[in-house]
């Protein structure tokens, strides 16, 4: 019999196995730059020299501890004003405007483009397009952190070079890679996609129709969470710019309104979760719940469990499947609402779990949701519904996760 | 810069002692996806893995000399990785305590199951609690499958003492997922499972 830690380490390998890597990622080229180039024979030191520098280090640790992290400045324009954080940046000449910051990051705004430096610290900076081109340029240093925001978007950055559009009116983002890495998250998208060396996206939040495009580079993409979900969204188009000029495709019609989405739609897309559920309850949920997606409804639901608000979680999971009874993610939240009804309403659980398996029999928690509806009969003691559950366990999921239990209740 | 064939370890360790840029590729290429998914699972977050990648291949290029046996490549790699990976998270450790850093978030399990995920965060939770060695001997030996020699061996410390630091580490963790209501029905759940 194993111990928890080697049934919590078996968890953990099942569900982060090894796994190929994106197609650009982990920065091969630049391992093997590194590594050539860091193959100098190391200097034989003297016992001396070694100790002068020890001590100069200790006069140094002394003298510079604690040394306060000073965050970032940065200048605008040819003239370097010293910018303002929070303060609209916008050209007024038809050449642009650069925004450089002191470790020799810069942005240059295109000449229609607005943009605001939302925050600096000693790390990076977080950048509002609030409409138009940017040419970014972030030099690469360790613990770096760099977002560019736009719309209900977020590009997380690292040391790299990119052109980024946004256009306000159509919540469409276009991202160029020119070189290094980036990982785009917004609504539609799923997990985030992640954009290596010559690769575009161009996404839609706000077209009504699928665009036509070049096949989208698989390696590229992270899958989403479920198929539904992407099929919910426009799809995002992915592709190398090196080989294919990129043409850009018919959108939809532009949205009524230019407003900017409202605050918890944002914190979702940018991954702040947390943040997003409170942003939505100060709105008030039942609105918010109104007109969210399915896949923030998940996300919310998501946030609330995860926080330990139960009822909330409830109320979110349960909108999701009067709003969108019927698909893929509501299936998935009667399995959640049955987990979460186990332990306080195990009868309550066994209705969900039979929901589930009504609603998606062939679905991906099929396994776990008869597994666990057998695992609440069990305790409730329910013999012969558990010897006919645990019987048609075997037969349905023969590879499923809770067969040893349904072996052993088939045979009593 | 790619190796028209795969290199057997003999083959990949002399062209990393003869300074062939083409072997370091094809190192990267043998072993670099393994190296994320051990730090991934060490450090129970994505973040900064990649620089960690790049760190641990650089110092493998910069110590090859100090490989003896081909056959020992392997575990050669993954103790530089884990070695970085425990500077990690004293480093984390640190800075969460002066509040600058919050806890990482996990990456996306690779089967989207939400109760496993949420079990998982719960697994995580508890192991920032170990603190870095205890940490590192309960991943070597519970996630990687490392035999207690091998692991003694990865983490550069005497059997004895990683003995020492996984029992700490098993009871240290039996008592954190008693006390958690999600890590306890879902261990216990595991456990019904077994044959």
């Amino acid at each position: 019999m194993s111990s928890p830690a080697q049934r919590a380490g078996s968890l953990i390998a099942e569900q982060l196995p090894d796994r190929p890597l994106p197609r650009g990622a982990g920065g091969r080229q630049a391992i093997v730059e590194r590594a050539v180039a860091g193959r100098r024979p190391r200097p034989r030191w003297r016992p001396a020299v070694a100790l002068a520098v020890a001590a100069a280090l200790v006069v140094a640790v002394v003298i510079l501890w604690p040394a306060p992290a000073r965050p970032l400045a940065f200048v605008v324009g040819e003239e370097r004003v010293p910018g303002v954080v929070g303060a609209q940046v916008a050209p007024v000449r038809d050449e642009g405007l650069a925004i450089r910051f002191s470790e020799g990051s810069t942005v240059q705004l295109a000449a229609d483009a607005r943009a605001r430096v939302a925050e600096v610290n000693d790390h990076g900076a977080a950048i509002v397009l609030e409409s138009g081109e940017a040419h970014v340029d972030i030099v690469s240093r360790p613990e770096s952190s760099w977002r560019v925001l736009a719309g209900p978007y977020s590009v997380l950055v690292h040391g790299t070079s990119f052109d980024v559009e946004y256009v306000t009116a159509q919540e469409r983002l276009r991202v160029r890679m020119r070189h290094g890495r980036v990982h785009v998250q917004g609504p539609g998208l799923g997990p985030g996609v992640v954009l290596v060396d010559q690769q575009q996206l161009d996404h839609c939040a706000g077209c009504d129709e699928p665009k036509e495009a070049p096949p989208a580079t698989a390696s590229a993409v992270r899958p989403p969470t479920t198929e539904a979900r992407a099929a919910k969204r426009p799809p995002a188009v992915v592709e190398p710019a090196s080989t294919t000029p990129h043409v850009a495709p018919s959108v939809g019609a532009p949205s009524e309104t230019d407003s900017s989405p409202p605050l918890w739609r944002r914190l979702l897309a940018s991954g702040e979760r947390a943040e997003a559920l409170a942003s939505a309850q100060d709105v008030g949920l039942d609105s918010v719940l109104a007109e969210a997606t399915v896949d923030e409804q998940m996300d919310l639901a998501d946030a609330a469990r995860f926080s330990g608000r139960t009822v909330a979680a409830r109320r979110i999971l349960l909108s999701l499947r009067s709003r969108f009874g019927g698909t893929p993610q509501a299936a998935s939240a009667a399995f959640v609402l049955g987990r979460m009804a186990e332990s306080s309403a195990p009868r309550e659980a066994l209705t969900w779990y039979e929901t589930y398996g009504r609603e998606a029999p062939s679905g991906p928690l099929a396994p776990e949701a008869m597994g666990r509806r057998l695992v609440v009969l069990e305790r409730l003691g329910e013999g012969a519904a558990a010897r006919a559950a645990a019987s048609s366990y075997l037969r349905n999921h023969p590879d499923g996760p809770y067969v040893g239990l349904a072996r052993k209740v088939a045979k009593h | 810069m790619r190796l028209p064939v795969a290199l057997d370890d003999a083959a990949l360790l002399e062209g990393l002692l003869n300074g062939r840029p083409a072997a370091v590729a094809a190192l990267y290429d043998k072993f670099g996806s393994h190296v994320h998914w051990v730090l991934v699972r060490t450090l129970g977050s994505d973040r900064d893995v990649e620089d960690l990648v790049q760190d641990t291949f650089v110092t493998v290029v910069a110590r090859c000399a100090s490989v003896y046996e081909p056959s020992a490549l392997r575990s050669f790699i993954v103790g530089i990785a884990i070695r970085l990976a425990r500077n990690e998270l004293r480093k984390r450790a640190v800075r969460r305590w002066v509040g600058l850093d919050d806890a990482p978030s996990l990456p996306a399990s690779s089967r989207h199951d939400p109760v496993a995920e949420e079990a998982l965060r719960h697994v995580y939770g508890a192991l920032e609690k170990l603190g870095p060695d205890k940490r590192i001997a309960f991943v070597l030996r519970h996630v990687e499958g490392y035999g207690l020699a091998e692991a003694a061996e990865v983490c550069g410390c005497s059997l004895a003492t990683f003995k020492r630091r996984l029992r700490r580490a098993n009871e240290r963790f039996e008592a954190l997922a008693a006390a958690d209501p999600v890590l306890r029905e879902c261990l216990e759940a595991g456990r019904k499972e077994e044959p």
